[in-house]
């Protein structure tokens, strides 16, 4: 994945450092740029296509025309020509239609559904949960309306507990209905929080108590966010663990008359935490001259599991070294080879919260996180020093970090690609679609070449569930392409945005930074000199972007304190970054269109034409940038 | 009264489970009649079980039916139900073998702890086919260094006909496989080609 930062960054610097540099010479009255006239009636009417396209997706968000016209380049460079305004106008509407029937197809369980709704801010079909239930009846008839009437947190599928905890807050039920999905959703998400924030201070020792925590864990998951899901699953594994091994350990001291391991039990069975509880039952182990692997990789690191900077930084060396030689022979690998005769291999370690590994396009480092690689060497009862010294325990986290390093090297193709093609990089569900594929495929291909990777993948499985995942994963690969990709979409990337949905938003926020400064700057026309000075002359020179954000009160209040030169930088960045995102779009459109069809293609091989009719054979997926 | 209903909601929350609605027994399902044209088939299914189609999609990949999905229970995982026509010319399989082969195969990795049961005949509706069940897993939440293995159960029925085939598919987490397997077993009793 790329780190959370840069879905901040829709605007790319270079853009609106040009269009900041380029304002001085440039003035425009209190409606912007001039408008180029509008067709007259009589010849919009004869253009059927144009009504067609009109009625089809302007008024109607149908998401089957609106593919049409994504697809055809063609029209979309005549209308731009003849009416760029109405152009803009379609290929918003266009780009939310398509992305909203693909959020709706792509969830059948309501909870996933949710969060990607939860990430649609700027959505206008969303914006009435009625709206949207219209628009899935009209467009979608097979998107059944009690799993989207569940998703919107309709009040009728709201458990007790939430229904409680709301009418407390005093809501009720007609309150309820007449509320926006994003008001409904934040009032949920406090609910599950709190949930989960009492969850995670309990330390259980029983069988029991670990099985009323793991109700409450079940009935607060459909409201989390996707990071506070895998908190809490981390959070779970180390108290099931510590559960489990207070009886195992129960049983073995059973009989025995060492007061030590006693005493170390009794603290282990006392001990206010879960992390405290696993420090107590790992030094048992070592007291029986026993190994509890769960227990091993779910304990506090030992001081000797620990990095310090010297050691990360020997690591780093040691992986953007083994990395090169490992790639060899598969497609993914191939390609990133080539990559990297141009480009620059770095590989580091470093404690990035819970994500396993991500691109980091500021320093343009594959990171892979430390606290995976601690776990590796807990697992395995090694140290850092052994890791950087043995290399046989180094080859082994090498071979087992290998898929996730080649996934966050996609994500360093896909960044510099979108340089090379002067588009913004956006980071969108698809990128990680065509990440995840080419990590699958690639341990598809490497396990048919390359023995070790395959003993590794056989062997890990029973250590690591991460392993058993990625096998899993490749399975489902090549057992059903399509049904891989939906998969990826609606349980491992939810919240994030498609491609549409990604120009969309974008499209949006522009408008609204553009409606937003023009407003301000109409303000302040109508302000005295001497108060209108202090803003000419002062005032700060950012310029603030609208993220996403569910209420622009917010944004229009820290446009009070911008200097007015540079909020008119700023109308002319947003309208041209309106303006460009068709364009940005396209090249984003063919790559998807371009990775689908060369996965399609190696695994039709792999599989030895057993596939189904093949919708492929077009040249492979453009690399990336050379620099 | 505000004070008493303040009360109870704290006693809810106190105790969350009595809040989720329990699945109800098979004794006591109710099924209505699907009849899907496009996919050639009816079949009776559970009442009250979402129901998810993408006919853009279908008429892509050639692959038409309902994906339903039922009531979660202790957990994340609902039981699902599909019901699939494979049109000649499909984007999946080019024939009901060509798809047995590829799912019976072990994987190029076989998963460790995955089970896949020998096939065994089958038929529904005077159409005659293969059967078998594979015992796998579920990662909750995906891609975590601390992702839960759920197991889980799933039962395939491929029913060959004069073109193209139909794949029928239960699946549900193992521990409540048995509670919602009558729902399965009433869409093939009732199953009928169009």
């Amino acid at each position: 994945m790329f780190p959370d930062y840069t879905i901040s960054m829709p605007v790319p610097p270079i853009l609106l450092g040009a269009c900041l540099a380029l304002f001085s010479s440039l003035s425009y009255g209190e409606d912007g740029p001039k408008k180029p006239p509008e067709k007259p009636a009589a010849e919009e009417a004869a253009d059927p296509q144009l009504a067609g396209y009109e009625r089809d997706i302007g008024t109607d968000f149908n998401p089957a025309v609106a593919e049409e016209f994504l697809r055809d380049t063609a029209f979309q460079e005549r209308l731009k020509k003849s009416d760029p305004a109405k152009y803009q106008r379609l290929f918003k509407a266009a780009t939310e239609a398509k992305d909203m029937e693909t959020v709706l197809k792509a969830y059948d369980d309501p909870s996933k559904l949710r969060l990607a709704l939860a990430s649609h801010t700027r959505s206008q079909l969303l914006s009435d949960p009625a709206k949207l239930k219209e628009w899935a009846r009209q467009n979608m008839p097979g998107v059944d309306p009690a799993a989207l009437e569940e998703a919107l947190w309709g009040w009728g599928h709201l458990s007790f507990s939430q229904q409680a905890y709301l009418s407390m807050k005093g809501f009720d039920q007609d309150k309820w209905e007449k509320m926006g999905f994003f008001e409904r959703d934040k009032l949920v998400l406090d609910w599950g929080t709190g949930l989960m924030d009492g969850l995670m201070q309990k330390a259980p020792k029983t069988k029991a108590q670990f099985e009323e925590m793991d109700k409450i864990r079940w009935e607060a998951w459909g409201a989390l966010r996707v990071d506070q899901r895998r908190a809490l699953g981390e959070y779970m594994k180390k108290a099931d663990t510590a559960v489990q091994s207070i009886a195992e350990v129960e049983k073995k001291l059973k009989a025995s008359k060492d007061p030590k391991l006693k005493a170390m039990l009794a603290s282990a069975k006392s001990a206010g935490s879960v992390d405290a509880t696993l420090t107590h039952l790992s030094g048992i182990y070592d007291g029986l001259g026993m190994t509890n692997t769960a227990v091993a990789v779910n304990r506090p690191a030992h001081a000797d599991e620990q990095f310090n900077e010297g050691a990360r930084s020997a690591l780093s060396s040691m992986f953007a070294t083994d990395f090169r030689k490992r790639l060899e022979g598969t497609t993914a690998g191939d390609a990133a080879l080539a990559f990297y005769e141009k480009n620059p291999l770095q590989i580091a370690v470093r404690d990035i919260g819970t994500p396993l590994a991500h691109y980091d396009p500021g320093t343009k480092e594959l990171v892979l996180n430390e606290k995976y690689v601690r776990k590796y060497l807990q697992a395995s009862g090694k140290t850092v020093g052994d890791l950087l010294t043995d290399k046989k325990v180094f080859d082994g986290l090498a071979m087992e970090a290998l898929p996730t390093l080649l996934h966050e090297s996609v994500h360093q193709q896909q960044h510099a690609w979108a340089l090379q093609q002067k588009v913004p990089v956006w980071f969108h569900q698809d990128m990680e679609v065509e990440a995840m594929s080419m990590e699958s495929l690639f341990i598809l291909e490497k396990a048919r070449s390359d023995p070790a990777f395959k003993k590794m993948l056989d062997e890990g499985q029973a250590r690591s569930t991460l392993i058993s995942e990625s096998v899993a994963l490749s399975n489902s690969l090549y057992r059903d392409v399509d049904a891989f990709r939906s998969m990826i979409r609606a349980d491992y990337y939810p919240a994030l945005h498609t491609l549409e949905g990604r120009s969309y938003h974008d499209s949006a926020n522009a408008e609204t930074v553009a409606g937003l400064v023009k407003a301000e700057l109409a303000r302040r026309d109508g302000l005295s000199a001497s108060a209108r000075r202090p803003l000419d002359e002062g005032g700060s020179m950012e310029s603030p972007w609208f993220y996403n954000q569910t209420d622009p009160e917010a944004y229009r209040k820290s446009l009070e304190g911008i200097n007015t030169a540079a909020l008119r930088g700023l109308l002319i960045g947003a309208q041209g970054y309106g303006g460009a995102i068709p364009g940005y779009y396209q090249p984003n459109l063919q790559r998807r269109d371009a990775s689908e069809r060369l996965v399609d293609k190696r695994i039709q091989e792999i599989r030895g034409g057993t596939g189904g009719a093949s919708r492929l054979r077009e040249p492979p997926l453009p690399p990336g940038g050379g620099g | 009264m505000r004070a008493a209903s303040v009360c109870v909601a704290a006693a809810l929350l106190a105790c969350p489970s009595m809040g989720t609605a329990k699945p109800a027994k098979e004794k006591k399902m109710a099924y209505t009649s699907l009849d899907l044209k496009q996919g050639l088939f009816r079949c009776d299914i559970p009442a009250g079980w979402g129901q998810a189609r993408d006919e853009r999609e279908e008429a892509r990949t050639k692959v038409q039916g309902v994906h339903l999905i039922g009531p979660k229970e202790k957990g994340p995982l609902a039981p699902t139900l599909s019901l699939r026509y494979f049109a000649s010319g499909n984007t999946v399989a080019q024939t009901a073998d060509a798809y047995l082969k590829r799912q019976l195969e072990p994987g190029l990795v076989p998963l460790k702890g995955e089970k896949t049961s020998e096939p065994k005949k089958a038929s529904a509706a005077g159409l005659a086919g293969f059967s078998f069940v594979r015992d796998t897993f579920e990662f909750i939440p995906p891609r975590s260094m601390d992702t839960k293995r759920i197991p889980v159960r799933e039962e395939y029925v491929i029913l060959e006909r004069k073109e193209g085939f139909f794949v029928l598919l239960f699946k549900a987490p193992s521990a409540s496989f048995k509670r919602w397997r009558p729902a399965f077993q009433r869409a093939l009793d009732t199953f009928q080609p169009l």
